[in-house]
């Protein structure tokens, strides 16, 4: 079965560069626009990886994540962000708190997006 | 008698929670159960220090890049998986070797 992929962003530029970038894999990706409905997308249909924005109208990144790992302790999320100090400060709280997550660097190609993909989920096909 | 390569490796994780903590221990016991004592292990957390990850030019974490040996290596890691450490590290010529040490991982995952 296809591994499925979530990405929330609400900025569409973002979301079109990650469904151009995987359009080519197997990987089956769903992408919404906001934490509230990424929250709803988690509910209704099991996700392997999760690329999640940081800053968002309504809930945001931290939030959002820490929503879901109520809901799935085990999915990989990579927050998508600038590797700035000033970004990272509720990050650490997450980090103290052990909710996992990793990052992935904002500007993003799609070569690496494709290949962070295959690293992550590949092992398991 | 032929000298043993030195492997030098960093790794950037993202913070350091229990969880991560662990992941870096049992990576450890890894590179000491292949090496012995001829690697050194720095690790770096990017919350607390994003200008190494950027100077680097990391784009996801967790990344190890090996210095040592040569080629320079630069490889995203899923701390989760043994054989997936070990293949970052380019010692996939390995993988039979320790085929019985990666069932017990997985073994630990269902659990």
């Amino acid at each position: 079965m296809n591994k499925r992929i979530l990405v929330i962003d609400d900025d569409e530029a973002i979301r079109k560069s990650f469904l151009l970038a995987l359009e080519d894999t197997s990987y089956r990706v769903d992408a919404v626009e906001s934490g509230e409905k990424g929250i709803e997308k988690v509910t209704d249909t099991g996700y392997d990886l999760v690329f999640l924005d940081l800053k968002m109208p309504g809930l945001n990144g931290v939030q959002t994540l820490k929503r879901l790992r109520e809901m799935d302790a085990k999915v990989p999320v990579y927050i998508v962000t600038a590797f700035h100090k000033e970004f990272f400060k509720d990050l650490k709280l997450l980090s103290e708190d052990d909710i996992a997550f990793d990052l992935l660097r904002k500007p993003i190609g799609s070569d690496e997006i494709v290949l962070l993909t295959e690293s992550i989920l590949r092992k398991e096909q | 008698m032929k000298e043993k390569k030195h492997y030098s490796l960093k790794l950037y994780v993202t913070g350091l929670s229990p969880a991560v903590q662990e992941s870096i221990t049992k990576m450890e016991e890894i590179l000491t159960d292949k090496f012995g004592e001829n690697f050194d292990l720095e690790v770096i957390d990017v919350l607390s220090r994003p200008e190494l990850a950027e100077g680097e030019k990391i784009f996801a974490t967790p990344t190890i890049i090996r210095l040592l040996p040569e080629p320079v290596t630069k490889v995203i890691l899923d701390l989760r998986s043994k054989e997936r450490v070990l293949i970052g590290l380019n010692l996939i010529e390995l993988k039979k070797e320790i085929a019985d040490a990666i069932g017990d991982m997985k073994g630990e995952k269902k659990g």
